[in-house]
């Protein structure tokens, strides 16, 4: 048995559940400690309100000896932790609904319903990400906007970390989500088995007629995308930049999406594989700008936009 | 239910699909289990922006999906194994596209076929 404490309140208890799947426990442990460096003895020292992180605590002495673990360990949250380590998070949080409370709990402890599942995934969201002035970086080989367009205007945008395995791991995730899904971070388990299932105007109820830039462009904007540099305020957080490419025909006539992460590259999701963050080449090719990577077909690139808390998807 | 074939082509648009005839699906059957062993040293299946390959679904006897991809056959039974078989000369992948002839949009096969012809 393995049970977390989630390093949530500053006044009121935290909130405790023990995984009894033996099964289970195992498997997170297995995860978790495939990257020791994952964890720490608590929160970081510049940790605030809000979730800081996850304390994990085995209940016996042979999960403990199995796993080479001291009595308790801590699996911090924040935006300078890795993808990994949040989608570890992410998992222990699911778990909460098929966790038992401790006994004894004390009388004050916040029930384990989906209230606060919804919270802490929420809060697990909104540390893992960073916000910061889109601004163009060192030059590509296409050419930056004009510099007026520059000086004018800084949007204070999104970066959400890298989590392929919310995409990747469940079957029915990764083959029912495509890259519109994924740039736009909206999962809705729609691609392929329902009408307008990530297709982009389908949300507004103006799908695209034709796949080309301006129309496709035309369509996400209904879906309410904003053109970079046309700032949203920061009630539609989280803002992410995204980009579109477009594969022209004749014959093979396709867009793609992709989405700026936190690290630093882009993250994509052909169709109904899986998430990934390299370009066409393969593994060891990570996507620095999607103006310049290996598309494959998707030769045209359409530009670069922003989503928004209220943008409406299929 | 009859055989499914998905065409593993697209990223933002759904793939199309065809169903194969009674004939179709038992000749795909006789030409799955007569697929040589795959080298140890052979590729993956096709993945990333593109044509991947053909996705099979609706087979009987335990299978829950075939892909066919490059000259790769990844065949997936209902308990989650996999077992991998060679297609030389990508025959099968050719002979699975040209049964979709008449049911996929002509853009479509002919995006396969200039896959398979290089």
């Amino acid at each position: 048995m393995l049970r977390i404490t989630v390093d949530v309140f500053s006044g009121r208890p935290d909130p405790s559940w023990i995984i009894t799947d033996e099964a289970e426990a195992r498997a997170i442990l297995r995860d978790l400690l495939k990257d020791r460096q994952l964890l720490s003895d608590g929160a970081a020292p510049d940790a605030s309100l809000g979730l800081r992180g996850l304390r994990i605590e085995p209940l016996s002495d042979e999960l403990a000896f199995d796993f080479d673990l001291s009595a308790a360990t801590y699996l911090r949250t924040g935006p300078q932790v890795s993808g990994r380590a949040r989608e570890i998070a992410e998992r222990l949080i699911g778990l909460m609904g098929r966790g038992e409370a401790p006994p004894g709990a004390p009388e004050d402890a916040v029930p384990l319903d989906a209230g606060l599942q919804a919270f802490l995934t929420e809060q697990l969201e909104r540390v893992s990400r960073t916000s910061r002035a889109d601004v163009v970086e060192a030059p590509t080989a296409a050419p930056a906007p004009p510099a007026e367009e520059r000086a004018a205007v800084t949007c204070t945008i999104e970066l959400g970390a890298f989590n392929p395995g919310f995409w990747n791991n469940d079957p029915n995730v990764m083959q029912h989500n495509n890259c519109y899904h994924y740039a736009s971070n909206k999962r809705r388990d729609s691609f392929r088995v329902k009408p307008g299932g990530g297709q982009p105007g389908a949300g507004c109820g103006h799908m695209y007629t034709a796949i080309t830039c301006p129309d496709v462009t035309r369509a996400a904007l209904c879906d309410g995308l904003h053109h970079r540099f046309d700032c949203f305020p920061d009630g539609e957080k989280p803002r992410y930049l995204v980009a579109l490419v477009v594969a022209p025909g004749p014959g093979f006539n396709d867009f793609h999406w992709y989405r700026k992460q936190k690290e630093g590259f882009w993250g994509h999701k052909p169709g109904s594989t899986a998430a990934r963050n390299y370009d066409n080449r393969g593994p060891g090719h990570v996507v620095m700008d999607p103006q310049t990577c290996d598309r494959g077909p998707y030769t045209q690139f359409c530009g670069f936009f922003y989503t928004c808390r209220s943008q409406r998807i299929v | 239910m009859p055989i499914e074939i998905e065409v593993d082509l697209y990223s933002g648009r759904p793939n199309p699909r065809f169903a194969l005839s009674a004939a179709a699906s038992a000749g795909f059957e006789r030409r799955l289990g007569a697929l040589p062993p795959l080298p140890a040293d052979a590729g993956g299946i096709r993945d990333g922006l593109g044509y991947r390959g053909l996705r099979v679904t609706g087979l009987s006897g335990g299978f829950a999906k075939v892909v066919v991809s490059a000259g790769v056959v990844e065949i997936h039974d209902a308990a989650g194994g996999v077992t991998r078989r060679a297609d030389p000369g990508r025959a099968l992948e050719r002979w699975l596209a040209e049964a979709g002839s008449g049911q996929l949009p002509a853009a479509d096969l002919d995006a396969v076929r200039d896959d398979l012809a290089r």
